[in-house]
C-alpha cells in the first residue's frame, strides 16, 4: 500500500516538477508582454515614440530604434526627418546601401544638408548624396 | 478491508494527479500560446485565432498568440512586436502566420518560426540569440535566420520587382502565387552597438544559398525552380519592397522614378499597391512577355485573367491590386 502511495506521489511530484518551468515560462511571458506594453504606451504619439527611438539608439540598440522609426512611419509621419533617422539607424546596422537608398527617397534634400554632419557620423565615408540637387 | 481501502486511496491519488493535469494543461496552453503584439495597424488588417476561427479586426495592444494568422487588406499594414523585441511588419495583402516560438528570458534564446504565404514582410531580430532552426517560410522557400533583419515579397509583386533586376530579368517566368524575392538587410559585418551581424540561409528546390552581406538578394520564381542569387539588389528594386512595406510619399516616389527608375514615371504609386508595380511592367507585361515567349509556366488563359484582373481593379479602384483582396 505505501510502496502504491509512493509511486503514485512520485507521479504527481512528477507532473509538478514538469509543469513548474513552463508555468514559470508563462509568467514570463507576462512580464515580457507587459514590458511591450511599456514600448506601445511610449510609442503612443509621435512625440514620445521619437523619444523611445531616441532612448534605444542611445543604449546601442539600433535594430529596436529603426523598428520603432519604422512604427512611427506606419502610425504617424513619413516625413523626410522620420526617413534620415531610420537611414542613420542603418548606417549604425552596417547597412550603407539600405541607408542610401532611404536618403534617395527623401524629397527634399535640405532636411539631408541640415543634418548632414550626424548622418557622417554614422555613416562614415559616405558620399554626399544630391548634394549638387540642395537648393536647385 | 484493507485492500479495498487501499484501492479507493490509489484511485484518488490517480484522480488527483489527473487533476492536477487537467487544470495546469489549459493554463499553460494559454500562457504559452502569447507571442507577441500588434504594434501598428494601418487600414483593414485582421486575424484568425489559430488560424481558424472567423477573422477578427486587429487592433493595436492586441496580443498575438502561436498559430494566430495575420492578413492585411489592400493599402494596409500592420506591425507585431514579439516578446523578445523581434519585429515583423507586413505590406498590403499579406499573410503571415507564426507557426513555432520558444523564449527562454534567462538563457536569452529564442527559436521563431514563421510562415508568409503572401505579401510583403520585414523582420527585425530581438536582442536574444537565434537557434540555429529559427526559420521563415514562403510557399517555395526556406529562410533560415540568425540574427537579422530580412525582407521579401511573396506573389506577383515579388514577380514584378525581380524582373527590373539585371540578374533576373523579364523573361523568368514566376508563379504569381508563389514567387518569392528575399533580400538580407543586415546588420552588416560591422554593425555597432548591441547588435549581431545577420545571416540567411535559403532553401529551395533542394539547394541553399547562403547570404551575410546586406543588401543581397535572392529570387525563387516558382515552385521546382532553382534560387536565382545571390546577387546585389538595385536601389530601385529595394526601395519598391520598401514601398509596399512603408509606403512613400507622393513626393518621394516622383524623386525615386525619376532618379532610379529604369523604365521612368508611372511604376510606383504610393502605398506601394500590388497593381501599381503590375500596371507598367509587373503582371501585365509578364504577361506579354509570356505570351511573345508562348506561354511558358503561365498558362494563356491565365495570362489573360490575371492581366484583366489587374485592368479591372485598376479601373475600379484607381490603386490598382493584382492579388485578390482580403477581406477582413
Amino acid at each position: 500500500m505505501m510502496q502504491k502511495c509512493g509511486q503514485i506521489l512520485s507521479v504527481v511530484g512528477a507532473l509538478i516538477v514538469w509543469t513548474q518551468p513552463a508555468l514559470a515560462q508563462g509568467a514570463e511571458a507576462s512580464d515580457k508582454a507587459v514590458s511591450l506594453d511599456l514600448v506601445l504606451s511610449q510609442s503612443r504619439d509621435l512625440t514620445s515614440a521619437m523619444s523611445l527611438a531616441h532612448q534605444q539608439a542611445a543604449s546601442g540598440d539600433y535594430v529596436a530604434s529603426a523598428a520603432t522609426l519604422e512604427r512611427i512611419q506606419l502610425l504617424y509621419s513619413n516625413d523626410d526627418d522620420v526617413r534620415l533617422a531610420h537611414a542613420i539607424m542603418l548606417c549604425h546596422l552596417d547597412d550603407p546601401l539600405g541607408a542610401m537608398a532611404e536618403l534617395e527617397s527623401m524629397a527634399d534634400k535640405a532636411v539631408v544638408e541640415r543634418r548632414w554632419d550626424e548622418v557622417k557620423a554614422a555613416c562614415g565615408g559616405m558620399e554626399r548624396l544630391g548634394s549638387s540637387e540642395v537648393g536647385s | 478491508m484493507t485492500r479495498l481501502r487501499a484501492k479507493v486511496t490509489a484511485r484518488s491519488f490517480i484522480a488527483m494527479a489527473a487533476a492536477i493535469a487537467m487544470t495546469t494543461a489549459p493554463v499553460l496552453s494559454a500562457q504559452a500560446q502569447v507571442v507577441g503584439v500588434n504594434s501598428a495597424v494601418t487600414n483593414k488588417a485582421a486575424i484568425r485565432k489559430g488560424g481558424t476561427t472567423p477573422p477578427v479586426r486587429a487592433v493595436v495592444g492586441q496580443k498575438i498568440a502561436l498559430k494566430d494568422t495575420i492578413q492585411t487588406a489592400e493599402a494596409s499594414r500592420l506591425q507585431m512586436l514579439l516578446l523578445d523585441g523581434s519585429v515583423f511588419s507586413v505590406g498590403p495583402n499579406a499573410h503571415l502566420t507564426i507557426d513555432r516560438y520558444v523564449y527562454n528570458p534567462d538563457r536569452n534564446t529564442k527559436t521563431i518560426g514563421a510562415s508568409v504565404a503572401r505579401g510583403a514582410f520585414r523582420f527585425m531580430s530581438g536582442r536574444a540569440k537565434q537557434s540555429t532552426d529559427s526559420a521563415i517560410r514562403t510557399p517555395v522557400a526556406t529562410i533560415g535566420i540568425r540574427g537579422t533583419i530580412v525582407e521579401g515579397v511573396v506573389g506577383a509583386d515579388a514577380i514584378a520587382i525581380a524582373a527590373r533586376e539585371k540578374a533576373v530579368g523579364p523573361s523568368i517566368e514566376g508563379d504569381p502565387a508563389t514567387a518569392s524575392l528575399i533580400i538580407l538587410r543586415g546588420p552588416g559585418p560591422k554593425t555597432q552597438g548591441v547588435s549581431h551581424p545577420g545571416a540567411i540561409e535559403v532553401a529551395a528546390n533542394g539547394k541553399t544559398v547562403s547570404m551575410s552581406q546586406p543588401m543581397l538578394a535572392v529570387y525563387i520564381p516558382r515552385p521546382g525552380a532553382d534560387p536565382i542569387g545571390p546577387f546585389s539588389i538595385s536601389q530601385f528594386g529595394l526601395l519598391s519592397v520598401g514601398n509596399l512595406l512603408f509606403p512613400l510619399s507622393p513626393a518621394a516616389l516622383a524623386r525615386v522614378e525619376d532618379r532610379l527608375a529604369p523604365e521612368g514615371k508611372g511604376i510606383l504609386e504610393q502605398g506601394g499597391e500590388t497593381g501599381a508595380i503590375g500596371r507598367s511592367g509587373g503582371v501585365g507585361d509578364l504577361a506579354k512577355s509570356a505570351e511573345r515567349s508562348g506561354g511558358g509556366f503561365l498558362s494563356t488563359g491565365l495570362i489573360a485573367g490575371l492581366a484583366a484582373a489587374v485592368g479591372a481593379v485598376l479601373v475600379t479602384t484607381g490603386s490598382g491590386g493584382g492579388n485578390r483582396p482580403v477581406s477582413p
